[in-house]
């Protein structure tokens, strides 16, 4: 064998999605880092329910089209959250947080195929609405989880 | 009622008041709404659009509705919150997003409709009535 040894590539993979008016367009090229739903009060007044649900995917494993806006707010932590939807329709498409730099929290809602999704925890429980209680199963979080847990 | 219910977007640039009971409340799991919340569905409150008013810059966006009829879904124009819509099946209704509630404690979902449409990891709540697509039209 004189063929020389590669490193093992993160599995790739190929998951679309896109906005309600079909403005903004994306691919996920790589496993999403981790996942879950969110019910702080400022994903809460963004979602048109009483939580989101994310995809933490390494920006250079997401590749985006058409116009976004954003708008940045500070969390809890004093991170900025800049949620970027799209201008036409409104549809959330994904967000960033300056305190994990090199990644971006894809909305579950905008997959072509939503069966893709697996939340993996759930966050900031302790602000969900008794109308939208957060699902059975998952691990859950008070607010955020500790630092040496998987973040959400 | 007593006090007016109020509520707006997550930038503040769009504040609204209720001045009348909502009709009822309920949770829309059809695909548009999926894609244009932040998680598989929506939550909304129908109110008589003579008991809300909205105040802040608001841009509307108009698809087919899952009737086939069109509905308008309008956002804040700043921050991209959903506001409310306005189905023309349902003329002189609107439909306010539970989301965007002060306090969100005060709404109550009593029904799911296309909860045939709801993903896996975000089912209709149990113990309410739920439509695999809309309710029949005399319910």
């Amino acid at each position: 064998m004189s063929r020389s040894t590669r490193e093992i590539a993160p599995m790739s993979v190929s998951i679309t999605g896109g906005c309600l008016c079909g403005a903004v367009r994306y691919e996920v090229t790589v496993e999403s880092a981790f996942t879950g739903n969110c019910y702080c009060t400022d994903c809460r007044r963004a979602s048109g329910t009483g939580h989101c649900s994310h995809m933490g995917v390494p920006a250079d494993g997401y590749a985006v089209t058409g116009t976004l806006k954003s708008f940045d707010k500070p969390a809890d932590s004093g991170n900025v959250v800049s949620r970027s939807f799209c201008p036409t329709c409104g549809s959330a498409v994904h967000s960033t947080n300056s305190g994990m730099p090199g990644m971006i929290f894809v909305r579950a809602s905008s997959l072509d195929d939503p069966s893709t999704f697996k939340p993996a925890m759930t966050v900031y429980a302790s602000r969900a609405p008794d109308w939208d209680a957060p699902p059975a199963g998952l691990p859950t979080f008070d607010e955020m989880p500790p630092a040496d847990a998987q973040p959400g | 009622m007593s006090d007016p219910v109020v509520g707006g977007c997550l930038c503040g640039a769009v504040r609204y008041q209720i001045t009348v009971e909502p009709m009822f409340g309920g949770k829309c799991y059809c695909n548009d709404c999926r894609k244009a919340s932040s998680t598989g569905h929506v939550a909304v409150m129908a109110v008589p659009e003579d008991g809300f008013s909205v105040s802040g810059a608001l841009t509307g966006y108009e698809s087919a509705g899952g009737s086939g009829q069109p509905i308008t879904r309008h956002f804040c124009t700043t921050c991209g919150s959903p506001i409310y819509s306005a189905p023309t099946a349902m003329p002189g209704v609107v439909m306010v997003r539970a989301s965007t509630l002060d306090k969100p404690e005060g709404f109550a979902s009593q029904m799911s409709v296309f909860a045939a449409s709801a993903p896996s990891w975000d089912r209709p709540p149990e113990g309410t009535v739920m439509f695999d697509t809309m309710p029949p039209a005399d319910s």
